[in-house]
């Protein structure tokens, strides 16, 4: 009976759906997270009568035939790429990107990954640095003399030095943006890599045309929300629940069979 | 012998509740699917030459199942926030191109831009406009907007649209499997449905009425395997009788 192969691959879809959905609660604070969302498809059918063919009694026409589905795959996991809400930090190394646009990062394999989390610092070298220490790039460098810096909205960074009245730019931010954005791979650590699924990397000053804008002293939360996700928990489980009691079903079926003697 | 109708009879009764089974766990399973439609099976009373003619009644009719009966009812909408996610609110079909270049139609909206800027399926299928050709839009352009009407407008210039096709008979189609139909020969006509950005159609399996169907399917089918058993009893009756 196929029935028991179908449902296994209906608890399978609902299992990845439980996985899909608790990674977005358990990111539900991560700065800059995207929440996911798992795609589901049917799968092949298999043609027991063609539509047209007759039936062997009477010789009339079968309008429709019969299709038997058997069950269901993830087809994707993909990623929400909405606008997290964005929340003051007072920090002003935070930036938030309002809008498309990831911030470029070093990598130490020499990669640029891509982020959203904007939460940065500046490390012993007067380097701006993820929370991770990669640097951001393109690289800059804060003099130490520095007292304070200021962040515009289209990346312009000027600290004022000590004693100084007029601010000094010592670097300006530029943020790449995808055609697909929900194609970057995701690499943990809030990072992002570029696939052939998202595109390449199309780097500009924030503020340009199709890019985000800087806010310093914001940070973007994550876009998961919390009731949307535990109501999909509900539905996912209760599909599971329905899967299984198809197995349970089935399962008297064919020991009703087997009593036979 | 009027016991071997009886067999058949039950045997081919529980051939089809298996199949309708197999019907009920694959609507349960996909009740999860974008743009699923549920399937259903079109029993009918079938003429039949008895298993066993001699001295037995003439007027046996066994089920057959001659058919699927699909519904093509509307499936929930619901909002993704997805700006590139779309929904058919009534009939018809998004237009995609198959893998062989053929003509494939779904009710899955779930789109998104290629590497090149063509609108691609969840399978990187093209989706198609009315005319028949892919959809580019501009990779660096502003998040498109997309009306009710399937025209795809980028910072207010229509840029393409996306073609929905309507059926006669949309039951009829195929499904080949990966939330794809086959039109199977069947002309599209002119669609009549709403596009909704944002959002996409969930699937139409209505899990009470399956579970019920289910309970039901397997309560006859240990009815039909009575039937059988109690022929075999009675046959068995009979050879232990007559053989004394």
């Amino acid at each position: 009976m196929r029935a028991l192969s179908i449902a296994a691959s209906g608890m399978q879809a609902q299992q990845t759906n439980v996985d899909v959905i608790s990674h977005n609660i358990a990111n539900m604070n991560t700065t800059g997270y995207k929440r996911q969302r798992a795609e589901f498809q049917d799968m092949l059918y298999q043609n027991i009568e063609r539509p047209g063919s007759t039936s062997s009694a009477s010789g009339a026409i079968l309008p429709m035939g019969i299709q038997l589905g058997v069950g269901v795959q993830t087809d994707a996991v993909g990623r929400i790429t909405s606008q997290g809400s964005i929340t003051v930090s007072d920090n002003p190394y935070d930036v938030a990107i309002s809008g498309r646009g990831y911030l470029q990062i070093a990598l130490p394999s020499g990669q640029t990954g891509y982020t959203r989390a904007g939460n940065l610092a500046v490390n012993g070298d007067g380097s701006i640095v993820t929370s991770d220490g990669y640097l951001l790039e393109p690289s800059i460098t804060v003099p130490a003399e520095a007292t304070g810096i200021q962040i515009t909205r289209d990346g312009v960074v000027e600290v004022t030095m000590q004693g100084q009245v007029e601010p000094q730019q010592i670097g300006q931010i530029e943020i790449a943006t995808f055609i697909n954005p929900p194609g970057l791979e995701a690499i943990g650590d809030n990072l992002f890599l570029e696939t052939p699924a998202s595109g390449a990397p199309n780097t500009s000053t924030p503020g340009s045309p199709g890019f985000g804008t800087i806010m310093q002293g914001f940070l973007e939360l994550s876009n998961v929300n919390a009731v949307e996700e535990i109501s999909s928990l509900i539905v996912a489980q209760r599909a599971y629940e329905m899967n299984a009691r198809v197995i349970t079903a089935a399962d008297e079926m064919l020991q009703s069979t087997t009593q036979l003697r | 012998m009027a016991m071997d109708n009886a067999l058949m009879l039950g045997l081919q009764t529980q051939r089809v509740l298996q199949r309708r089974m197999d019907i009920a766990a694959n609507n349960l399973a996909n009740v999860a699917t974008t743009g699923f439609k549920a399937d259903g099976i079109w029993l009918q009373e079938a003429d039949s030459t008895n298993a066993h003619a001699e001295e037995a009644p003439t007027n046996i009719r066994f089920v057959r199942d001659m058919g699927l009966v699909r519904n093509m009812q509307q499936g929930p909408i619901a909002m993704t926030g997805n700006p590139l996610d779309v929904a058919i609110e009534g009939e018809g079909f998004f237009m995609v191109q198959g893998p062989n270049g053929q003509t494939l139609y779904t009710r899955d909206g779930a789109f998104s831009l290629a590497g090149d800027g063509r609108l691609v399926t969840s399978d990187g299928y093209p989706v198609l406009s009315g005319g028949g050709a892919p959809i580019v839009l501009d990779p660096q352009g502003e998040t498109p907007s997309i009306g009710r009407d399937g025209a795809i407008r980028v910072a207010g210039v229509e840029a393409g649209r996306i073609g929905v096709a309507s059926f006669a008979a949309p039951a009829a189609l195929q499904k080949v499997g990966d939330n794809l139909w086959d039109a199977e020969g069947q002309r599209a006509g002119e669609f009549e449905g709403v596009v909704v950005q944002g959002a996409l159609e969930g699937s139409n399996v209505r899990p009470v009425v399956e579970l019920t169907r289910l309970i039901e399917i397997s309560r006859a089918y240990q009815s039909a395997a009575k039937i059988v058993s109690n022929t075999d009893d009675l046959r068995q009756r009979a050879i232990q009788q007559l053989g004394r």
